[in-house]
């Protein structure tokens, strides 16, 4: 049996150990909550927020010279809008000097960045392309951005119809609209028949209230009944279509009898 | 080392070298933790450019404030942000032209520290404009 005397000589060596082991395990917690705060995602002070909006107002200044261009505007409208932009950022910059190159694409098929193809095998193509490279130059960091803006608005058509009496016609079409390759909503559409089945002259007849029918997934379909000068004139439609960006977006095609 | 006979003394004594070691150390995490809760202008900037880049990620800021919109742009502001924060909205032309005629705010501030953020954004339709939005937060202490 051990003395009395020894354990309360030890008490003091026990406490100190306690001591050690309670700091230990405080600091090795700091440790721990510090790792941990390392790998969370905190707001970074020295990021310029604006950036990413200048981005975002970019792709719409891109949008809505689009839609200006398709619907008749002039091809100077996205040059013109980039300008006004770039302008107005430049003097809402105050705490960097932001620096925006907005290039259009000017190679074929493209003039000033935009291509529209209309064509008249059922798929109408109205398309913008901008490269842009955005410099922003803080007091304590610049940051640096190069990409390319694309906007496309796309309709695909086909179609057939069925011989009634006399030179009419029930017409069919089926319309599928895609925003840059993923199918989107149309705004409404427009659809012409061409009196005679020639484009020489073009006769083109819009269809009063054609039934239209939304698949809620980018496609629709469209009926009417058209009556052509002859019974045996081919069936060429025109179908126009405003997505939901205002973007103007046309297809011809010629349908195909059952 | 051999401690002397009577070392009650000396025992306390790197007791309490140790005691104020570990008090030391506690004292360090303090710091720290207030860092990340002080200032709530760093929480309150990032917030108003994140409510405004949301509200303009499908072109839907710039339609309110074409279409005059001043309710609807108050209704969305006020449904993305706490009870607790105040705000105040100026809408501007890029001439720096004020363009809402009615205020945009939830109120009277109730604290002297605002943080302001001037958002730059384009509207997507055909008839180009493009506008400067202040938005104005602060927390109620």
């Amino acid at each position: 049996m051990k003395p009395r005397g020894s354990n309360r000589r030890n008490s003091g060596q026990v406490l100190i150990i306690a001591a050690l082991v309670v700091t230990l395990l405080l600091l090795s917690t700091a440790l721990y909550v510090s790792e941990i705060e390392k790998n969370a995602a905190v707001y970074e002070a020295r990021a310029d927020p604006a950036f990413s909006a200048h981005k975002l107002g970019v792709t719409h200044t891109v949008i809505s010279a689009l839609a200006n261009i398709s619907n008749g505007g002039s091809a100077n409208v996205l040059i013109a809008d980039l300008n006004q932009f770039k302008s107005v950022i430049n003097r809402h910059s105050f705490s960097t000097i932001v620096t925006m190159d907005a290039s259009p694409l000017n190679a074929t098929p493209y003039q000033e960045g935009v291509w529209i193809s209309w064509g008249t095998s059922g798929r109408g193509i109205s398309n913008a392309y901008v490269n842009l490279a955005l410099n922003a130059a803080g007091t304590a960091a610049t940051y640096y951005s190069a990409y390319a803006v694309n906007v496309t608005s796309e309709v695909n058509v086909n179609g057939h119809y069925t011989p009634l009496t006399g030179s009419q016609k029930q017409v069919n079409l089926t319309c599928s609209v895609l925003n840059e390759g993923k199918p989107a909503l149309a705004q409404n559409f427009t659809v012409y028949y061409e009196q005679d089945g020639s484009l020489s002259p073009e006769e083109w007849v819009q269809v009063a209230s054609p039934s239209i029918t939304d698949y809620g997934n980018g496609t629709y379909t469209i009926s009417f009944t058209a009556e052509t000068t002859n019974s045996t004139d081919p069936m060429l439609v025109s179908v126009h279509s405003l997505d939901l960006r205002y973007i103007l977006i046309q297809a011809n095609v010629t349908c195909a009898l059952v | 080392m051999r401690l002397l006979k009577d070392n009650k003394g000396q025992i306390r004594t790197i007791e309490a070298f140790f005691a104020s070691i570990l008090l030391l150390s506690s004292l360090t995490l303090i710091p720290a933790v207030q860092e990340h809760s002080s200032d709530s202008t760093e929480v309150l900037s990032p917030t108003a450019h994140n409510i405004l880049m949301s509200l303009d990620s499908d072109g839907q800021l710039a339609s309110l404030i074409g279409n005059g919109s001043w309710i609807n742009l108050k209704s969305c502001i006020q449904s993305a942000l706490s009870p607790m924060v105040w705000f105040n909205v100026t809408v501007f032309d890029e001439s720096m032209t004020q363009i809402n005629d009615i205020p945009i705010t939830s109120g009277s501030p109730v604290n002297d520290e605002i943080s302001a953020l001037d958002y730059v954004c384009a509207s997507t339709n055909s008839d180009y404009a493009v506008y400067v939005v202040r938005l104005q937060l602060a927390g109620v202490d």
